[in-house]
């Protein structure tokens, strides 16, 4: 079987856009499937994080792959603005976790331990009191005892992200508008169904999020995800006061302030509600007092794409060569790799021997 | 702290106005939260000083103004907690399980609460946000203007006509000196045209946006639009328009329409277009546009209901039944769930607070449920004319 | 000079304070209707681009009017009754320097 050849990616997130985008640089001739409004548009509702401290507690291969997908973002993003003009505005500027109690940064000073005991260590993360943090961010509410602080930390805005993926991908790929149905395997490769057609090809990613569970099965794949809700809250343009990222509050490229980060178990239900956007912003004033005046202009919320222990499942189908599934929460952060390293795993087959750790097999295991 | 109230009302308008009375007079706790700073939404606008001579004089003012002071009235003496200046912020409906879906056809729980989430009023006391449960919502938002996007909409200076109108209507203003254009089509272009002229003002140019016809057929509806100003109808609507038009040009088939600001203001100082083939560009102050009315789909949207397009409206509506719930617990009525005008309106109203009562055992009649639905018909059809494309003005 | 003129039966005389001067306008007038009434081009500013912006709709949809009333930086004058003393500012220019105006 070739390793280039038609290759169908169906979703065109972030996950299926930057997959595309690295399979197409690959050689491969590529067809991207865009349910667009009909899909659950996980990417659309983004924090914008690219986000190294704290991951892949027990999973030293996960915080490997996210220390790697930060070092390689600022290629990407420069790719990205040279081929198009536009800018994802990716900056490296260092991230903290702050603690408004010390209660909070006990437990983050923990997990900080745990860290720096498996292999690869803590990347670079450290505890900062109160004094290091208010040098780092003057601006920051007395509340605050501490941080966790990496400087391979860093934020970049996901539609614009998104919007420069797509750009190139006018030019390097076949963009087909479609909601997928059912993914079967033919004769020679595979055939995509949808509302408005069929598409066949060689090969078939799926990238689709939530979606994936639907179309899975039929390929001898497995997509065990559950959505998990984040809210967010975003401010008027102010000026400048934060350039660094926190894990609950950054100040985007254009001023505004997005406010974040709850994790709520409601099902596919994409309202927001008031008792978390009082939580969000009562954290964000907390954190950042002179929030207190700042008009909110929109609230809106996403589904994170979560699997059992919410690392991402890259799989190659064993029953169905030529089939995979691309699946994680992180997808601005490892849009990097998704781009280069795991589209070039893909382009020559080499999924499943590349990311072993990642493979689905890993939930059977432990039921 | 939650307060609890049996029915909470959204909108003070014709429609809300009905709702929250025929509630109170059922005996019902209604809470009524408008964000207007006096009752009567829009058509109403500012009814109690015009009735009392303070705007134009009063035998004027009874008949714009028709009907407006028994509602107010009604209101008065109906024991509903109205809340004037009150903006809301939310409505979190019950909870139906994960997969929250609005369905007018499933049973609410027994003591299932909507939850609502207003500013309080200017001004008021601490704490600014608050809270109350209620066991069933009307929402009564309303019309609003179908904006009109154009380059150069945004400038300051550039506005509908419904806001010309309501300038007139809260403080007497009307517009003043040159370069008053007039952009768009439908009946309430021309009623405005009409009152600039007759309170002596000057209009510069009319740019007709509508498609050919279109122009004939606003005229043809002007008498049911003149129920907001008798004074005017009374001339006949043919002398009306002959009076409002003369010395005014009009400019047809308009096409490219922008408008340009100053560097230093950034207010608009002229607009631009395409008429007959040439290309023309006018002074302009203010212009006024305007492109037909729309349900305010505020609070339908906040709920995600599902809407329909209706084509004769050119606008998207939520899908009710026939009383007008939308949802477990939830109503919208009046303008803001199909146009329909201030008659209609009230009736919808009245209809939606009969069946609030019958969900609580407290009315002794339903009411016919076909009667509105079929005047609201035959109404929407006379009074505000279907769209002869569903195209944007701007083209 | 202003863009509209007022037409009604003159009402009781009221003073606001927009941007520190003093402005006439009467009893029954929103903050919005007294603004224009006075000639005041804009209100707001555009949440996005910063530029000044003016009531479009009068009616509390369009947020062209929203300003700072008695200290409430979310107010729509087109949704306040202007009563004597009321203090209106409305949007400044964003500034380079840090730190909330």
């Amino acid at each position: 079987m070739s390793a280039q050849g038609d290759i169908a990616v169906i979703g065109a997130g972030l996950v299926g856009s930057a997959l595309a985008l690295g399979l197409a640089r690959a050689g491969a001739r590529v067809t991207l499937v865009d349910a667009a409004a009909d899909d659950f548009h996980a990417s659309a509702a983004n924090f914008g994080l690219v986000w190294v401290q704290g991951k892949g507690l027990g999973a030293p291969d996960y915080a490997a792959l996210s220390f790697r997908a930060a070092q390689g973002w600022d290629d990407f993003a420069t790719g990205l603005e040279q081929a198009t003009g536009i800018s994802p505005a990716y900056r490296r500027t260092g991230g903290v976790r702050i603690a408004l109690d010390e209660a909070e940064l006990d437990r983050t000073r923990a997990n900080l331990a745990r860290l720096h005991n498996q292999p690869g260590g803590a990347q670079d993360t450290e505890i900062i009191d109160r004094g290091e943090l208010r040098e780092m961010l003057p601006g920051v509410g007395a509340e605050a005892v501490g941080a966790a602080y990496c400087p391979h930390d860093g934020h970049a805005d996901p539609l614009r992200t998104l919007r420069a993926m797509r750009v190139m991908l006018n030019s390097c790929a076949t963009i087909v508008p479609m909601q997928v149905t059912r993914v079967r395997p033919q004769h020679a490769g595979f055939v995509i169904e949808g509302d408005t057609g069929r598409i066949e090809a060689d090969r078939v990613v799926l990238a689709a999020g939530l979606g994936n569970a639907a179309l899975a099965p039929d390929l001898g794949l497995h997509a065990p995800l559950r959505p998990q809700r984040g809210q967010i809250l975003i401010t008027e343009r102010l000026p400048k006061f934060l350039d660094m990222a926190t894990h609950t509050v950054r100040q985007t490229a254009d001023g505004t302030v997005m406010m974040g980060d709850s994790k709520e178990d409601a099902g596919f239900d994409r309202g927001t509600t008031q008792a978390v956007a009082r939580e969000i912003a009562t954290r964000a004033v907390r954190s950042f007092p002179a929030l207190a005046r700042a008009r909110l202009v929109r609230s809106w919320s996403g589904l994170r794409v979560l699997s059992p222990d919410g690392l991402p499942i890259y799989q190659a189908s064993a029953t169905h060569p030529g089939a995979y599934l691309v699946t994680c929460h992180s997808g601005v952060t490892l849009a990097s790799l998704h781009a280069g390293e795991v589209a070039r795993a893909i382009a020559e087959d080499e999924l499943d021997t590349r990311y072993p750790e990642f493979a689905p097999t890993r939930f059977e295991a432990a039921a | 702290m939650s307060k609890v109230v049996d029915l909470c009302v959204i909108g003070a308008g014709p429609a809300g106005l009905a709702a929250a009375a025929r509630a109170a007079e059922g005996g019902l706790h209604v809470l009524l939260l408008d964000e207007q700073s006096a009752a009567g939404g829009q058509v109403w606008r500012n009814a109690g000083t015009a009735l009392a001579g303070g705007l134009m004089p009063t035998t004027q003012a009874e008949k714009v103004y028709h009907g407006a002071g028994a509602a107010l009235q009604r209101l008065a003496a109906s024991g509903v907690d109205h809340r004037a200046g009150a903006t809301l912020v939310d409505i979190a409906q019950p909870e139906t399980g994960p997969e929250t879906k609005s369905a007018p056809e499933a049973a609410p729980g027994p003591e299932a609460m909507v939850e609502i989430t207003w500013r309080a009023p200017f001004g008021a006391e601490a704490p600014r946000v608050r809270q109350t449960a209620a066991r069933a919502v009307i929402a009564a938002t309303g019309a609003q203007e179908r904006p009109v996007i154009f380059p150069g909409a945004e400038l300051p200076g550039v506005m509908g006509v419904g806001a010309i109108q309501t300038a007139y209507k809260q403080s007497g203003l009307v517009p003043d000196g040159e370069g008053v254009v007039l952009a768009g089509h439908g009946p309430l272009l021309l009623l405005t045209l009409a009152q600039i002229r007759a309170a002596g003002g000057r209009v510069a140019a009319v740019l007709d946006l509508g498609p050919p016809g279109a122009m004939a057929a606003a005229a043809r509806a002007l008498p049911r639009a003149l129920i907001g100003d008798p004074a005017l109808m009374a001339q006949g609507v043919g002398l009306m328009l002959r009076r409002a038009l003369s010395g005014v040009p009009v400019h047809r088939g308009v096409t490219g329409l922008r408008a340009h600001g100053t560097h230093r203001t950034g207010s608009i100082e002229a607009v631009s277009f395409t008429s007959a083939g040439r290309a023309r560009r006018l002074p302009a102050r203010l212009l006024g546009v305007h492109d037909g009315v729309i349900p305010n789909a505020q609070v339908s949207r906040l709920l995600s209901l599902r809407h329909v397009w209706d084509a004769g409206q050119g606008a998207f509506v939520p899908v009710r039944d026939a009383d007008g719930a939308v949802a477990p617990g939830i109503w919208i009525v009046g303008d803001g769930a199909g146009i329909g005008g201030a008659g209609i309106a009230a009736v919808d109203g009245e209809q939606a607070a009969l069946a609030v009562l019958a969900r609580t055992g407290r009315a002794r009649t339903r009411g016919a449920a076909s009667g509105p639905q079929a005047r609201r018909a035959a109404f929407r059809r006379g009074a505000f004319p279907a769209r002869a494309d569903g195209r944007a003005c701007h083209r | 000079m202003s863009l509209f003129r007022r037409t009604s039966p003159p009402a009781e005389a009221i003073t606001i304070e927009v941007d520190g001067r003093a402005v006439n306008a009467c009893a029954g007038d929103t903050v919005a209707t007294a603004m224009l009434a006075a000639g005041f081009g804009s209100i707001g500013a555009n949440v996005k681009s910063g530029r000044p912006s003016a009531p479009y709709c009068l009616i509390g949809v369009c947020f062209g009017c929203q300003c700072t009333i008695d200290g409430a930086s979310d107010a729509q004058a087109c949704l306040v009754l202007a009563r004597d003393g009321m203090v209106v500012e409305t949007p400044q220019p964003l500034t380079r320097d840090g730190g909330l105006a």
